[in-house]
This record gives structure tokens, sequence and C-alpha cells, in this order.
């Protein structure tokens, strides 16, 4: 059953899985909380834009990617904030703009059609060392900055104007959190893929929200599934031949028709 | 609670397992059983050099399955698998296979033999003079040389003499075999050579429109002018402009046919021939085999001469 562990992509694969695994719904979580699930989508349509210009440049496209979807996170969070425009909006204007952007890019260089559908829906076996260093190394941040402001993200999410009572910087907090995003979609891209990474920051969250616990346990429940449905999509893609990606979050969304039938029999 | 969740937790891992399960004996044939060398190639016309210069002494894959393009292919875990399990593998480098460049250093360190065709000829940079102007300014981007070596006969033969030379040093006590497996395939190409230069001798116009630059060492060979109507990649979308200035070109130079190719849409060349009342035909880059192809019976081989027969026609050749 470990063999597939004597090929270096699949250790490579399982370790950025797992990387992604525990940040994605930790930060989709809060997303989720505050009815800001499509901002994931939206990020991950805004990263393909990076990956083109990466492309172009010839820089690793994971690192242009989390430049550019910073910037964009930046930008939709200041739109967000002034309310001139609606937060849902903000997110449909980010999201399909960002990809007529990218096809632009990718249109006028045909070199990369080649590589689109590596990002569009991730690829293990193509993974490097690097991306996955890269990744690791993006992932602690993120799981450092949750760690470390857990309290106030908290409070922001559930009630703006509470945080803000509590004398909370609640812009810069929003800004924070909105750029951890960012870099969760910058990180989870190479493996699941810019079209699924939404899925992978939302279904394991909805999942364990059905057991209706306290915040905290909600957020340890969501990491323990997603970590599951990674591991056994990695395992059932690799021994069945089935993309990746796609395997992982059919198995998330799975736990999630679980969750929810095992606690409605409850009554 | 915590009851729940290992329930849900044990119901995906035995998912899980039963994919580990179910496919037990797959894994276990990627074992080759026999005693030949096993050999993986990128994409199909290497594996069919591959195929005539080692016969029966190795078992061949082609990574790329038949009717896909090798510009669009990812291997997958699978595939990786069996080129793990190889003993030499051939690619052809300068973007077609692309992904082969990627995984590479892993194979190495696995120990299988690997083997970029491309060392064996000599390239040709991707040629910038044909492009139209604003595909000129993305040139950096694209590959510096041009892949499509394998559709030069004379190319095909020096690729097929390093397969040949690979082999030996894989497999020595099989030299001879080799060698006389190589003389076959040479002799046969280099008639291939001599039937292209004559039929393509005398013919009332050397211009012709491909739908992709995958013919220009043909076209060196055998002094073709050459127009794509996408660029290097097979896919790609030309632009309305391009495309205008190609329906001017035809009627100019009074083109006949528009070549489109058999692993990608005819649409822009049917685009293109009804602009100018043209007719439409294949020229196959033979960069993979489609199961009409196998069940036909066409190989490299035919396919080359199916190619030479739409050329002469195109051109009015006598």
């Amino acid at each position: 059953m470990l063999e597939f562990l004597a090929y270096d992509f699949m250790q490579r694969a399982l370790g950025a899985g797992l990387v992604i695994a525990v940040i994605a719904p930790m930060i989709g979580l809060f997303l989720v909380v505050r009815r800001y699930s499509y901002l994931a989508d939206t990020l991950a349509h805004v990263s393909l834009v990076g990956v083109a210009l990466g492309l172009i440049a010839r820089i690793n496209p994971i690192i242009s990617a989390l430049g550019v979807a910073i910037v964009a996170a930046w930008g939709i969070e200041r739109l967000r904030s002034s309310r001139r425009l609606f937060g849902e909006s903000v997110l449909a204007i980010f999201l399909s703009g960002s990809l007529a952007i990218a096809l632009l890019l990718m249109g006028a260089n045909q070199r990369f059609n080649q590589n689109l559908f590596s990002y569009l829906f991730g690829s293990i076996t193509t993974v490097t060392q690097w991306d996955v260093w890269l990744i690791v190394g993006l992932g602690i941040v993120a799981l450092i900055g949750v760690l470390f402001l857990y309290k106030e993200l908290f409070l922001v999410s559930l009630n703006e104007d509470l945080a803000a009572a509590e004398g909370l910087r609640v812009p810069a907090l929003n800004l924070f959190m909105i750029m951890l995003a960012a870099v969760t979609i910058a990180v989870a891209m190479r493996i699941v893929g810019v079209l699924l990474i939404g899925a992978l920051m939302v279904i394991p969250v909805t999942a364990a929200m059905q057991f209706k616990s306290s915040f905290k346990v909600t957020l340890v429940i969501s990491v323990l599934f997603s970590i599951i449905a990674m591991v056994a999509g990695l395992l059932i893609s690799f021994y069945l031949d089935l993309p990746t990606g796609a395997t992982v979050v059919v198995l998330a969304l799975l736990e999630l028709i679980l969750s929810g039938l095992i606690n409605q029999t409850k009554k | 609670m915590y009851k729940k969740i290992t329930i849900i937790i044990v119901i995906i891992l035995g998912l899980a397992l039963a994919a580990v399960f179910a496919s037990r004996s797959k894994v276990n044939n990627f074992v080759p059983k026999s005693a030949k060398i096993s050999v993986t190639a990128s994409f199909y016309p290497l594996a069919y050099f591959a195929e005539q210069v080692g016969g029966d002494r190795v078992s061949i894959q082609s990574i790329t399955p038949n009717g896909t393009e090798p510009h669009d292919f990812e291997p997958t875990p699978q595939d990786i698998i069996t080129l793990r399990s190889s003993r030499v593998f051939f690619y052809n480098g300068n973007g077609v296979d692309a992904w082969a460049d990627r995984v590479q250093p892993e194979l190495i360190v696995g120990g299988v033999k690997v083997v970029a065709v491309s060392d064996a000829v000599s390239l040709m940079p991707t040629p910038v003079e044909q492009m139209v102007d604003d595909e000129r300014e993305d040139k950096r981007i694209f590959n510096q040389f041009d892949p499509h070596i394998w559709l030069d006969p004379i190319r095909a033969r020096q690729i097929a003499e390093l397969i040949r030379d690979t082999l030996i040093v894989v497999d020595p006590s099989g030299a001879d075999y080799y060698r006389g497996q190589f003389s076959d395939l040479s002799g046969r190409l280099t008639a291939l050579d001599t039937d292209y230069t004559k039929s393509l001798a005398s013919c009332a116009t050397r211009d012709v429109i491909v739908s992709h630059y995958a013919f220009n060492y043909v076209a060196e060979r055998y002094n073709l002018k050459l127009y794509a109507i996408a660029g290097m990649s097979p896919e790609a979308e030309p632009s309305a402009k391009h495309l205008a200035e190609l329906t001017r070109l035809v009627k100019e130079k009074n083109i006949t046919t528009i070549f489109f190719e058999t692993l990608v849409s005819p649409r822009l060349a049917e685009t293109l021939a009804k602009e100018t009342g043209a007719v439409t035909n294949v020229l196959n880059p033979i960069e993979g085999l489609t199961s009409e192809d196998l069940s036909a019976g066409k190989n490299y081989e035919t396919i080359m001469r199916d190619n030479l027969s739409a050329l002469t026609t195109a051109m009015l050749c006598q």
C-alpha cells in the first residue's frame, strides 16, 4: 500500500498536498463564516493572470501568481470596504475580468497552451522539488499568520462592528486575511488547479460545520476532513489513474454529504 | 460526534484502500515479465523508429497515447511509473514533449537512460521570418529550435542511428541484430528521401499553406515555401488579421490547397478554404496516430508517402 511513496514525484505531491490540506480549510473557515466563499475562487482566477505573467517573464509561476493575487486581494478589499460596489459584484468583476486578461496573455503567447491545463486542473507529476519548498515555506507563513492572529481574525469574521468596538484595526485585519487567502491559493494551484482551489477551501469547512460545534472544534474537524480527502484522493488518483484535484474535491464533497446525512437523522 | 466523524473518515479511507486493492494486479503488470529490453518513447514517431531498430529484442511503449496531440499531453502517475520501469527513454525535446524535460531528472536518478534524439541532428531555429508581425514580437518566448525533426527522412535516419547506438550500449549482445534492423530502416528512409526529391522537383508552385509550422525541415530539404495558419503550436488560434493576410496570399499566389492536420480540428483550414475557393487536404505532421490510422494499418512511412502525394497534388507537380 505504501509503494506509491517509492516514487519521488508522489512524495513531493504528498508533501505539498498535506500543506495545502492544512491551510486551505483554516483560511477557508474565516471566509465561509463571513459569507465570502467566492473570494477563494475569484483569487484563484486572478492568480491565473500571475501564471501567464510568470510564464512570459520566465519566473516561477507560483511566485508571480502570489504577487498578482496579493495585489488583487488588496484591490478587492479596498473596493469592498469603500462600499461603492457590492461585495459580490466586486468578486464577479475580478473573477471574469482576470480570466479574460489571463486568456489574452496566453492567447498572445501560443506556447502556453500546453502549460495552461496543468495550472487549470493541477498536475502532480510535474511538481518540482523547488515547488515543494516554496509551497511548504508559504504554507508555514500562512499557518503562523492564522495562529498568531486567531482571536482577532475570529472576531472580525463574526462581527466587524463588534471587532471595531473592541478596538481592533478591522481594515488591516481584513486585508491580512484576504492576503492569507491569496497565499493559500498560490500554494494550492500547482496541485489541485486553479478551477478547484475554491472547493478545497470551502467544502471541508462546510462539512465540518454540519456538526454545529464551536469555532475551534469546527476548525479542527475541517482540517481533519481535508487531510483525509487529500491523502485518500492522492492514493485513489494514483492507483486508478484519475485526475488528482478532481478526486480530492469529490471526496471532500462526499464528506460533506455524509456529514449532512449523519447529522440530519439525529433530530 | 467523534463517532460520526470517525465513521466518515473510515468510509473515505476505505474507498482509498479499495482503490489500492482494485488496482493491485494492474500495478504489478508494469514490471516487464519478458527478457525484452523495455523502451519508452515520448511520442509516436520515436516509438516507431525504436520499434523498427529494436525489433524483437525490445518492447516499446509510447507515453503519449494514440490520438493525443503531444504538445498538450501531461503524463499521469502511471505514465511516470512506466517510464521509471523502462531501461531507455527516448524523447524529442524543444517543446513537442515539454513534460519530458520536467520528468527526466527523476528518471536519470532512477537509473533510466534518457536520450534526447534532437542531439543526433542539426537543428534549425524556429522560423521567425515566416511569422506575421504580431507573432514576431513574441519570438523570444518560442522555443529556440524547431522540434519537428522526424518529418525529414534524412534527419529521421540520424535519429534511428542514435537509437541504434543507444540500444547497443544498453544491450551489447544484440549489437549485430540492431545494426541489421537499422540498415533495413535506413534503406527505406533513403528511398523515401529519393522519392520526395524526385516528386517535388518540378512543380507549378512552391508555396504551401499548412496549419502550423511543423514542416520546416521538409520545406528546407525539398525547397518549399511554407505559410502557417497558426504558429508553432497546433491549437493556437490565429488573429483575424493573420487570416486576412493569408486569404490575400492564397489569391495572389493561386494556391490550390489549404492543409490541415489529423489531430487538430480542420475548422480554420476550412474557413480559409471557403474564403478563397481553395480545397482542404490533410498533411499529417505524424505527432501521433489516430485509432483510424491504426486500424487502416498506417505507420510513419505510409503517412510520409501520403503526405508526399498530397503535396505533389497541391503543388501541381509533374
